[in-house]
């Protein structure tokens, strides 16, 4: 039996940063108009910044627009597809012309899929690795370009399995790992240009197009696979890279915050017998 | 700079913190906790002392060891830095969690680690061990809503870090547990 019961956060609406404390700051999201990218938008407007959600779909993320501007923001859609090198100094500058200069950068666009590794096809693994890693650099070189030496703060969305191996997902694993080398290596070389780059290493954030679902059944097997006994909520992902890119985390740059209660710990000393990936019922 | 929560949603919350610099805590007192600093211990006996100082305390800081010296990598200079940086951790945080075990509640755990420096023997050996110390407990704890994370002391200074501290150990990052922040 628990003695505790392991918290919840507080509902999107009570707010977390202090009203206004990104006011003035315009935010571009990669992969903005869904899930854990449109999570990360909503905490940044909730906190005053204006906010670019850029995606595939012009659909999702004109809906997305929609929910930013209630929150009382100015909000913009960019349509494009973050492996397209060509696509990246005029996704900057719509925002530019319309927001302003570009001060937070959350590099959220990223795919995902189960395949086993001499299954996978040069495309599968070109369509993961660049989404995820490629765009991250693309865009980030871009925004420290424009940036100067005027500072800002870069936000990656990484993963929780990074720490370990993920049997089954050679393309994601290995470019969600890329990923927190990325964040640490332009942390320190960015740091003379007042850039800071931290990243977050999210588990399950189930949301309406999660591939995990998000209905009550999957929530709850999912919950009781955690140690913490649930999946996250939303806010607490969109509040956690607020803050990072916040002046309250001005001295905070290089940092790879795990945010999974826990999922990423799970160990015991005995397991089950071991399956082969290629023998499982589910490669995951 | 205003604190993180200058509401003070916490009034009436209590905290202890323990061989932690006075500026660490600020914005957690800012938020309305108040904070019983207590100087770096390293037995169990010492560090029940200090839990008792506090019986309805929700957050526990574990400041970080005392400089290293690394020219003085004698067995003296060991001890001295893994008495009050990594056994009295492990005796801090295993009171402070009985304690709220036995009052069915939970709480939230704040490590300070040594930064992670390999040309110091010991403070590398501490800070990878208090680290993994961290990730366990985290996961032994996790469905009694004790949640417990670790900060690298080498990542900025106390009344930088006071912020960090504060979310960290607040509602809001509730889904945060077993995380050791380096940079």
């Amino acid at each position: 039996m628990s003695a505790g019961r392991y918290p919840e956060p507080p509902p999107f609406e009570a707010g977390f940063l202090p009203p206004g404390t990104l006011a003035g700051q315009v935010a571009l999201v990669t992969g903005g108009g869904s899930g854990l990218g449109l999570g990360m938008a909503m905490a940044f407007a909730q906190a005053g910044a204006d906010v670019a959600v850029l995606g595939r779909s012009a659909e999702k993320l004109e809906v997305a627009v929609g929910q930013l501007e209630s929150l009382g923001v100015r909000a913009l859609a960019v349509a494009a597809d973050v492996r397209n090198e060509a696509g990246v100094a005029p996704a900057f500058d719509a925002v530019e012309a319309t927001l302003g200069p570009v001060t937070i950068l959350a590099n959220n666009a990223g795919g995902n899929f189960p395949v086993l590794a001499d299954k996978m096809s040069a495309n599968a693994w070109r369509s993961v690795t660049r989404i995820a890693l490629d765009g991250a650099v693309l865009y980030a070189t871009e925004f420290t370009r424009r940036t100067g030496r005027g500072g800002g703060a870069i936000i990656n969305n990484s993963a929780h399995y990074v720490w370990s191996g993920f049997p089954a997902d050679a393309h994601s694993a290995s470019a969600k790992a890329g990923i927190v080398g990325l964040t640490k290596a332009q942390a320190r070389l960015w740091a003379a240009h007042g850039i800071r780059v931290n990243c977050l290493t999210a588990g399950f954030f189930p949301h309406p197009v999660s591939g995990s679902g998000d209905g009550p059944e999957a929530l709850e097997r999912l919950g009781a696979m955690i140690p913490a006994g649930r999946t996250g909520r939303m806010q607490e992902f969109g509040w956690a890279a607020a803050f990072l890119c916040s002046p309250f985390a001005a001295a905070i740059s290089g940092v790879a915050l795990t945010i999974d209660g826990g999922d990423s710990l799970r160990r015991s000393l005995m397991s089950p017998a071991f399956t082969p990936p290629r023998e499982r019922e589910s490669l995951w | 700079m205003i604190a993180l929560f200058p509401a003070r949603p916490f009034a009436g919350g209590t905290a202890l913190a323990v061989g932690a610099p006075l500026a660490l805590t600020a914005d957690i007192e800012a938020g309305g906790y108040a904070v019983t600093h207590v100087p770096a211990l390293e037995d169990e006996n010492t560090a029940g002392a200090a839990l008792d100082l506090t019986p309805a305390a929700s957050i526990l800081l574990c400041g970080a060891a005392s400089p290293a010296d690394a020219a003085a990598a004698d067995f003296a200079a060991w001890r001295a830095q893994a008495g009050p940086g990594y056994d009295g951790v492990f005796f801090c945080a295993t009171e402070f969690a009985r304690r709220r075990l036995a009052a069915k509640a939970g709480g939230c755990i704040l490590v300070l680690v040594p930064a992670p420096d390999d040309r110091d023997p010991a403070a590398a050996a501490i800070s990878h061990a208090v680290a993994n110390l961290v990730r366990t407990l985290a996961v032994e704890w996790a469905r009694d809503g004790i949640r417990i994370n670790a900060i690298s002391s080498a990542l900025a200074t106390p009344e930088q870090l006071s912020p960090l501290i504060a979310y960290l150990c607040s509602p809001h990052a509730a889904y945060v547990t077993g995380a050791v922040l380096t940079a």
